[in-house]
């Protein structure tokens, strides 16, 4: 297996056009996550990375949202931001720029993180779960959301000429993997959903408008896969919750002791056997 | 659009993790213990380690002149 860690130049996506299909991508996350969103609970929202940022919380309880990017995407994005604010009611949406590797958040302080598309594209993801992990409280749930490399869209990779185009140059992480890596955080993986059963490439999208056979079958497939083959969707959703163990003190229970014990005075035995012999053999010396 | 003081609960010095000062005329957030400052631009803290201001420096500068 290949070591989680990069050791290359990263090409971070600042905006989900950047990436094929990215639009189609989003909305299919924003699907999945719409019925989750109701069931979290708590103070702040953390979305952590320029794509996870613009992915649209509307149902939420959680009426304090921080997105925390890089400096140029946070600044291009503030304008967009402000319409989504003044769209939902009473949810504040507020930027940081900041480094999703240093999180400048207190430990234990958000309740939800969202982590869409940031594993692939950073240097250390374990170092990303793991600020992640700081920041939330306990019981806190994390959402993160990649690409399956056990999938058509994965299948691009083994493709000469698609390998050096954007997604698919990163690494991909499977979601076993990464739930794995929550599993030794102490997450409680709560459920993994997959979603697109497509290939996104660029030429993909081409078809809706150009050949009806081909968008007929690409239709029929989806169709297919998502009701046969749910596990090989190209995007994963893994919704976890933070479990830490608390420091309950344990009282020994009450013990009625039985009445009748034997006495256990071993040293006095032993001492007592210890001068007897001694005894003897002084006897016998004298003798 | 004013900085938002709600994000002072959450918000922590990206270097050492610990609370961060909002000092409101020079709209910057201080962290006492890296002794370092990090500006507010457009209401955004920028909270990276490269951009922040180090005090120590700026006061010994002050000093000299």
């Amino acid at each position: 297996m290949k070591p989680a860690l990069a050791f290359r130049q990263l090409h971070y996506p600042e905006t989900w056009q950047d990436l094929p299909n990215g639009e189609l991508i989003k909305k299919a996350i924003e699907l999945e996550l719409a019925p989750w969103w109701p069931k979290f609970f708590g103070y702040h929202l953390a979305k952590l990375g320029a794509l996870s940022a613009e992915i649209a919380i509307s149902n939420s309880t959680i009426k304090h949202q921080v997105s925390i990017g890089s400096a140029n995407i946070t600044q291009a994005n503030s304008d967009k931001y402000h319409c989504d604010v003044t769209g939902s009611n009473e949810v504040s949406c507020t930027e940081v720029v900041g480094d999703i590797d240093d999180l400048p958040l207190q430990e234990h302080s958000v309740d939800v993180c969202l982590l869409s598309h940031a594993l692939e594209f950073s240097l250390d993801p374990h170092h990303v779960v793991r600020e992640a992990n700081r920041v939330l409280i306990p019981n806190g749930y994390i959402v993160i959301t990649g690409f399956n490399p056990l999938s058509l869209a994965g299948l691009n990779r083994l493709l000469p000429y698609r390998r050096n185009k954007t997604p698919w140059n990163e690494q991909f992480f499977t979601p076993m993997r990464v739930k794995d890596w929550l599993h030794l955080m102490g997450f409680e993986v709560i459920a993994d959903q997959r979603c697109l059963h497509s290939s996104l490439s660029s030429h993909c999208a081409d078809n809706n408008t150009q050949n009806k056979w081909a968008n007929k079958i690409s239709n029929k497939w989806h169709q297919f896969a998502s009701r046969y083959l749910p596990a090989l969707g190209s995007v994963y959703v893994i919704i976890a919750k933070k479990r830490v163990l608390p420091l309950t003190p344990i009282k020994p229970r009450w013990q009625i002791r039985p009445e009748f014990n034997p006495v256990k005075v071993p040293t006095m035995n032993r001492s007592r056997k210890t001068t007897y012999t001694h005894k003897k053999s002084t006897t016998d010396v004298t003798k | 659009m004013a900085f938002d003081t709600k994000l002072m609960e959450i918000l922590a010095c990206p270097v050492c993790k610990g609370k961060l000062d909002y000092d409101k005329e020079a709209k910057e957030l201080i962290c006492h213990f890296d002794k370092l400052a990090f500006r507010i631009e457009k209401d955004i803290p920028v909270l990276l380690e490269s951009e922040a201001r180090d005090i120590n420096a700026s006061k010994t500068a002050e000093q000299v002149s």
